[in-house]
This record gives structure tokens, C-alpha cells and sequence, in this order.
């Protein structure tokens, strides 16, 4: 009997899709009691940190075709928390975060590319106070032994670009006008 | 008002004594902190702190009027002595009338300015608790402005005032011998000698 054969291209192109890996996107369940986005400042001399309590996000991630991956992100921007009352009673006020009208943040990613040995840049456009501009996140992305995997990056925001702050310190001679956000975020891919 | 049989108050009660020298001390920082922390370039940490002690002693001195209103409106008046003749009798109780509307209107101001800043700042009053602000006019800069020059040229108008009022009793210290001071400390008794007449309404 002929051994069965195949033509050399359909072989090629076989032994092709087999050694390559799938370039269909994993989710990634984010451990949220792990995980932080965190933001810092000047105000008047005075340093300050916080964070955003309450937030969610997508990640459709394929580590070694980042092309295809997606992230979403939503934040609630009422569960900003400083610890200080005088900044926290201030945050929501419709100059700041005006969280009557905008309760809410977004951030939806187009591009990602790795640059080798675990860092990524992700583009995207974030929205705040429903002004939105193309933002740009470097973050690393690192196994862990659980086998979880862990995304760190701090990207600088202006906050005039977003209009925070821009009727009371519209010079930042109060409150500094890049913010850093930093993400720390823990999350399991699922199969 | 003192009844028929017993003499008139030469001095003001202890209540309304703590309650003129507390406020006075309170407007004297007040205006001293209100003068520093507009005419000078401060360091921002030091100029913030200021405002807050500024704001939380404005809604403490705001308080206590509406305390020393009640006060003065049950307690017993010293009516002014004879010597005082009648045009500087009109313009003592038009100077007193004077004061208590500075006194009321100073804070009142503050606290528009306050409430329509684009700011967004909380009052916290000393850290203890806060004030809340008026609501309807929230961030409204029109209304912030009008409110901020209400209380600068309030301001100027109350310096004067308290200025014209030490005056009144340096004039009659030097000029009449006569120490206004006693109605307003202690050391005084409360009851009068008889050349104090009794007035029925003295403010």
C-alpha cells in the first residue's frame, strides 16, 4: 500500500500551525482584593497618595502575539480614597472628579506590543470626566509561582488633559498637574 | 431692662464681658489673618493652613454671635453715664448697631464665598467637624467674586468701625476723665451709684 502523503505545501503549512502557537487571546481573572490602582500628588507642599477602591477590568491577553490581546478597564471614580477627609470631601466636586456627571472612567486598549524580556507598551484612549485622549501604559508582566501572573506599570497623567482641577489651579500652583497612576494588577489566566 | 427699685447695672453681665473680649481677640486674628493671607506671598503649605484657620475661626465667631444676640437680648444693659451727652449717645448705639452687623455680616460673606468657590473645599472646622456650605450656589465664580469683595470692603469697614469704638473710649478716658473700660471688665459691681439713670432701652 502507498504510504498516505501529502503534497509538500499542505505538509509546510501543517507542520506550521502545529509549532506555532495559537494566536487566540486568553482571559485573565484579575484577583481584585490583589490587585491596586493607585495615584499620588502634591497639594500645597503636602504629599498625598490614594487609591481607586472600586474597579473592573477585561484582559483578553496573549502573551506571545500581544496584537491580538484587549484590555477594558471601568473605575469608579467615586471610590477614590486618599484617607485625607479634606481631599476626599474635595475629589468628587464637579472641578475635580464632578463624579455627578461622571460617575465613572475608561480606559479600552487598540494596540499592545511586546518589547521583549516582560515589558509591554499598551495603547489605548482613556476617558475621564467624558474627555477622552489616547493614553500609552508601559507595564511589565511577570509569572508568578502560583501561576498567576502580575502587570506593573505607572503611566503619568495630566490631569488639565482631562480638565481635573482646571477652573481652581489651572496653573498647578496648588496641586501637581502630572499625576502618576500606578496599576498592580494580580490576575489567573483561565483556560 | 432694670426695674424701678433696683439700680441699674454699671457694668455688662461676666457672659457678655468673655463674650466682647473672646470675640474681639477672635476679629482682631481675623483680620490679621485676612491682611497676611492676601496682601503677602506666602509658602503654599503655610498660606493653605492659614485659610482653613481662617475659615474655621469665622464659623466659630459666627456661632458665638448668634450665642451674644441671644445673650444680649435677655440680659441686663449698663446704660451709658449722664456725662454722655445726647449726639454721642446716638452714635454709640449707632456704632454698637454698627459692629453686630459686621459681626454677622463678616462670616455670612465668608460662607457665601465659600460655598460658590470652584474650589470644591470642605470647611472643616478645626478638624473637629464641618461646616456645611450653601447649596445653591455651588461653584458660581459671578457669585464667588460678588461674595469676595463683599467681604474685603466689609473688612475695611469693620476695622474702622472697631477703630472709631477704641476711640470713643480714649476721647472720654482723656477728655472727660470718664473709664468706659469699667462697663466692660470686672472689678465694677454689677450694681451702680444712683448718678447712673436708668434708660429703657439702652444698646
Amino acid at each position: 500500500m502507498r504510504p498516505l502523503t501529502l503534497p509538500l505545501p499542505a505538509f509546510a503549512t501543517l507542520l506550521v500551525l502545529l509549532v506555532t502557537t495559537p494566536a487566540v487571546a486568553t482571559d485573565y481573572k484579575i484577583d481584585y482584593a490583589n490587585s491596586q490602582i493607585t495615584f499620588s500628588g502634591m497639594h500645597a507642599g503636602n504629599h498625598f497618595t490614594g487609591e481607586f477602591q472600586n474597579w473592573q477590568a477585561a484582559i483578553d491577553f496573549n502573551r506571545d502575539n500581544p496584537t491580538s490581546s484587549k484590555v477594558t478597564a471601568s473605575i469608579d471614580m467615586t471610590s477614590a480614597h486618599t484617607g485625607n477627609t479634606t481631599y476626599d470631601k474635595t475629589l468628587p466636586k464637579p472641578d475635580w472628579f464632578a463624579v455627578n456627571n461622571h460617575p465613572g472612567a475608561t480606559f479600552t486598549s487598540t494596540t499592545i506590543t511586546g518589547k521583549g524580556d516582560h515589558r509591554y507598551h499598551m495603547d489605548g484612549t482613556l476617558t475621564i470626566r467624558g474627555i477622552s485622549h489616547p493614553q500609552a501604559f508601559d507595564f511589565t508582566l511577570r509569572e508568578q509561582e502560583s501561576g498567576q501572573v502580575r502587570a506593573q506599570g505607572e503611566v503619568m497623567i495630566d490631569r488639565l488633559a482631562y480638565d481635573i482641577g482646571k477652573g481652581s489651579d489651572p496653573k498647578a500652583e496648588w496641586v501637581s498637574r502630572n499625576i502618576p497612576v500606578t496599576i498592580d494588577v494580580l490576575a489567573t489566566p483561565t483556560p | 431692662m432694670a426695674s424701678p427699685d433696683s439700680p441699674p447695672p454699671a457694668r455688662y453681665h461676666s457672659v457678655s464681658i468673655a463674650l466682647h473680649w473672646l470675640m474681639a481677640l477672635g476679629f482682631f486674628l481675623m483680620l490679621g489673618s485676612g491682611v497676611v493671607m492676601t496682601q503677602f506671598e506666602l509658602e503654599k503649605s503655610f498660606m493653605f493652613q492659614l485659610y482653613q484657620w481662617h475659615k474655621s475661626g469665622g464659623v466659630l465667631l459666627l456661632l458665638a454671635f448668634i450665642l451674644r444676640v441671644i445673650w444680649r437680648l435677655i440680659s441686663h444693659i449698663p446704660p451709658l453715664p449722664d456725662a454722655v451727652s445726647g449726639w454721642e449717645r446716638r452714635a454709640a448705639h449707632a456704632g454698637h448697631a454698627a459692629l453686630y452687623g459686621f459681626m454677622l455680616a463678616m462670616p455670612l460673606s465668608g460662607w457665601v464665598m465659600v460655598s460658590a468657590s470652584v474650589f470644591g473645599l470642605p470647611t472643616m472646622v478645626f478638624g473637629w467637624f464641618e461646616w456645611p456650605h450653601i447649596p445653591w450656589v455651588e461653584s458660581d465664580k459671578q457669585i464667588e467674586d460678588m461674595a469676595h469683595s463683599a467681604h474685603y470692603y466689609l473688612a475695611i469697614m469693620f476695622g474702622l468701625t472697631i477703630a472709631a469704638h477704641i476711640a470713643g473710649t480714649v476721647k472720654h478716658a482723656v477728655f472727660e476723665k470718664e473709664n468706659l473700660l469699667t462697663r466692660m471688665w470686672w472689678g465694677t459691681p454689677r450694681q451702680s451709684a444712683p448718678q447712673y439713670r436708668e434708660e429703657s432701652c439702652d444698646h
